[in-house]
């Protein structure tokens, strides 16, 4: 057993502080800096950050460098995600490109369509978004009818997709479209390329429970792709999107204890700040056992982090595991908000004014692990696959 | 970054549990039962022979020089089986003697524990307070020192022939940790009515007890926080066992147990429960595995680590040998089923060493308070 990281890494982490320290306004990190107010000032900043981050070779670590990848490894994505969530650097807008799109094409792409996709992405040139959930299939997401039909040289889309993340922002789509509507629901969909820039494509904003309007509701009507635009096989779509699901569900954790345990330290912060029974919050029995039960937790999630990078370093992909990984942070998060609120006690209701608070750092995890909980799989949806696929317990046909 | 056991220890795991699947397990834990703490005695010479005792003793003393994670392991085999010996004990005896004895005292107890001749058991008591006056005291009486006090939870304190006691003395105004000879005069064990009848733990009264200055170990208190941290990195990995095992029974159990024309297993709530047990057993295996390794490495911050082990692996541990029970239905309230078994284990761990609360108040002053470990 060896938890280090070994010295070539360690000098990567000291080059990515001195990076970020170098990009980043001065003040920033720290509550009192004036972040973006509005979701457009963050959009721009998100993009600002797409582009900072390629020009200093920080995008697509561990991505081939053929297709402008750093070819790095794992290692270096997990150092740099823990830096960026140490300081509390900008979340940049083409996630769902990075996370999600790019690595499945490395998988399951053509030669040509990783030369014409992937450099783009990573440049913040092209932003991505991802249409699979609609109206009516949300977790039952086999269940979906929007339809593709091949036209002469032309894939042709109909059909309506919901809570699209950055959809108002995206150059392409990643759709999952019905092909085959006499196979059976799994066999007969395809993952198509979707240009968002044409008459065929409407994007309208939804606002969040945060006020913001991050997702909208795409309508494709008639919208064209050309025929070279399918990952994997046309039929085979269903295969190709659950290639990512599990990227989506196990990768996204590694890092992530950095930036929940920095929320963790604000509320430490506030708890010594605020009144509990007899003392601050910091010195309430009560509230001294319930942190130090959520830091733990958080802790655990260091753990598992480690878990993952010692197995991708073999296994070059997670299985189902991941999606108890998902779980984990998801709810674990949630309850982080809930007792963030509650140490609040009666500040609870505001999300400014108080310094100690972060900057409303402490009510946009409140608000926010709220969804964390519902993409990628619901909660429920995720004890599901854990129950059936890692326990291996009888099956039900529901889902 | 390779954080996980190696080959060699994974493979040293695998032929002690089939080892310990013969001396130990339910059947030999409800021996142990019927028993008393005598159980004990009659298995010790084969983990001797197995190599399980003593083994972090050197190999002219007995042992095989194994390190606390070449030994982690192995307490997650004895929680999966129950094992009715107190074996943490004898590793933080032989470890604590390895680190901080005198050569004499090294060269008279480790070959005992190593070859299960002697037993040691560890005067636990309330670990958190051992110094606060409640514990034992040591008065100096015509040059030698005599004790006196109680302490309780004491793991087969009515077999054991040497009892590891921290001390405090006022009249030379500093804290020891004795080795006390069981056998001598005015010590007295008490047994208690214990849940977990494959681990009894008894009271011990000292009363104006000699303790000759080759049983003594100066100072104490660095001697017993190690031993603390060691004892509960011991008790989250034995929790993890205990709680992996009987999980892994009940998935088989709900697999084939039929209501309502299928296996109770494909129901929801069912399923559920299991997934969201099999986190926190995954959990705990990482924060053990973790936890291990501060111990392993003498890492500084090992006393906050072993306190977040102890109390995640604890909680966890009893909910999980909890819904055992209750996914078992009526088998599972039986004497005959294991799970009760798993169940009074969990909770008996989770009230060593230190509760949850305790742990986590530990660990608050040091997160917290800022308090230096
Ligand atoms: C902030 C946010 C961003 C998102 N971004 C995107 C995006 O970019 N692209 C995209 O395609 N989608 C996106 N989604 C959609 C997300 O993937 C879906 O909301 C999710 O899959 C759940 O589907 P649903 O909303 O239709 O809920 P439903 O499936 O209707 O679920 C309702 C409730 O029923 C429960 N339930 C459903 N089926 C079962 C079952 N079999 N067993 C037990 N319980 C069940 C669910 O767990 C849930 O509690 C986003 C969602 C959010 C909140």
């Amino acid at each position: 057993m060896d938890i280090a990281f070994g010295k070539e890494q360690e000098d990567f982490r000291d080059r990515t502080r001195q990076f970020l320290q170098a990009v980043l306004p001065p003040g920033w990190g720290t509550s009192r800096h004036p972040y973006p107010q509005t979701a457009k000032e963050e959009e721009e900043l998100g993009m600002w950050w797409e582009r900072t981050l390629w020009e200093h070779g920080y995008a697509g670590l561990s991505w081939p460098q053929n297709y402008g990848g750093q070819g790095l490894t794992w290692l270096e994505q997990v150092i740099f995600s823990e830096e960026c969530a140490r300081v509390n650097a900008p979340v940049g807008v083409n996630g769902l490109g990075k996370g999600l799109l790019g690595p499945t094409l490395l998988v399951e792409g053509t030669e040509a369509q990783k030369r014409r996709f992937i450099p783009p992405l990573l440049a913040g040139e092209e932003i991505w978004c991802q249409g699979y959930s609609e109206p009516n299939a949300g977790s039952d997401l086999a269940s979906l009818t929007t339809r593709a039909e091949r036209v002469g040289e032309e894939w042709v889309v109909t059909g309506q997709k919901i809570w699209t993340s950055y959809a108002h922002l995206a150059d392409w789509c990643f759709v999952l479209a019905r092909t085959d509507a006499s196979a059976p629901k799994h066999r007969g969909i395809t993952f198509l390329l979707v240009p968002m820039h044409q008459a065929g494509v409407k994007v309208e904003p939804l606002r969040q429970l945060t006020g913001e309007a991050h997702f909208n509701s795409v309508t494709f009507d008639g919208a064209r792709t050309a025929l070279e635009n399918v990952v994997g096989q046309v039929n085979d779509g269903w295969r190709v999107a659950n290639t990512i699901l599990s990227f989506e569900r196990g990768t996204w954790i590694v890092g992530r204890h950095a930036q929940y345990m920095r929320e963790m330290d604000a509320l430490l912060q506030a708890a010594r700040d605020l009144p509990g029974t007899g003392g601050s919050a910091a010195q309430d029995s009560y509230f001294r056992q319930r942190l130090m039960a959520l830091w733990s937790e958080i802790e655990v999630l260091r753990f598992h982090g480690y878990q993952v990078i010692t197995q991708l370093q073999t296994k070059s992909q997670l299985g189902p595991e991941a999606s108890m990984l998902k779980l984990y942070y998801s709810e674990m998060h949630k309850r982080f908000g809930e007792l963030a609120m509650e140490v609040l006690g009666s500040h609870m209701p505001f999300s400014e004014g108080l310094e100690s608070v972060g900057a409303g750092l402490l009510h946009r995890a409140f608000l926010g692990s709220r969804a964390e909980t519902i993409f990628a799989g619901t909660s429920e949806i995720q004890r599901n696959v854990i129950a059936e696929r890692v326990l291996g317990l009888p099956k039900d046909d529901r889902h | 970054m390779e954080f996980d056991y190696t080959k060699e220890q994974y493979l040293m795991q695998g032929s002690v549990s089939r080892f310990f699947q013969e001396v130990a397990g339910p059947a030999a834990a409800r021996g142990c039962y019927a028993e008393g703490a005598q159980f004990a005695h009659s298995i010790a010479p084969r983990l001797a022979a197995q190599g399980v005792l003593g083994a972090a003793a050197t190999p002219e003393l007995g042992g095989s020089q194994l390190t606390f994670l070449d030994f982690a392991l192995i307490f997650e085999a004895a929680g999966q089986m129950l094992l009715p010996y107190p074996l943490m004990e004898n590793y933080v005896a032989t470890d604590l003697l390895m680190r901080f004895g005198s050569e004499e005292q090294k060269a008279w107890y480790l070959p005992r524990l190593a070859g299960g001749e002697i037993l040691a058991s560890v005067a636990w008591g309330s670990p958190a307070r051992p110094w606060s006056g409640e514990g034992v005291q040591a008065l100096l009486s015509e040059g030698s020192l005599r004790l006196h006090g109680r302490r309780t939870f004491i793991p087969f304190a009515t077999v054991a022939d040497v009892l590891v006691v921290p001390i405090q003395s006022k009249s030379i105004a500093g804290t020891l940790v004795g080795l006390v000879d069981a056998h001598q005069p005015g010590v007295e064990v008490m047994p208690l009515k214990s849940l977990d009848g494959s681990y009894p733990l008894d009271l011990v009264e000292l009363r104006d007890v000699e303790l000759k200055p080759e049983a003594q170990i100066w100072p104490g208190e660095p001697v017993w926080d190690w031993a603390c941290q060691v004892g509960r990195t011991a008790l989250a990995l034995e929790a993890l066992g205990a709680a992996e095992r009987i999980f892994a029974q009940t998935l088989d159990y709900v697999k084939v147990r039929e209501q309502f024309g299928y296996p109770v297993g494909r129901f929801q709530a069912v399923k559920h429960a299991a997934a969201d047990d099999y986190l926190l057993l995954e959990s705990a295996r990482v924060a053990s595995r973790y936890a291990a390794w501060c111990v392993s490495e003498d890492r500084p911050e090992a006393g906050l680590y072993s306190a977040l082990a102890k109390a995640y692996a604890s909680d966890m541990a009893r909910r999980v040998t909890g819904d055992a029970i209750q996914l078992h239905g009526g088998t599972g309230f039986t004497w005959d089923g294991d799970a009760h078994l798993y169940f009074k284990r969990a909770w008996r761990i989770a009230s060593q060493l230190g509760t949850a609360p305790e742990m986590r108040e530990l660990m608050a002053q040091l997160v917290i308070d800022g308090r230096t470990a």
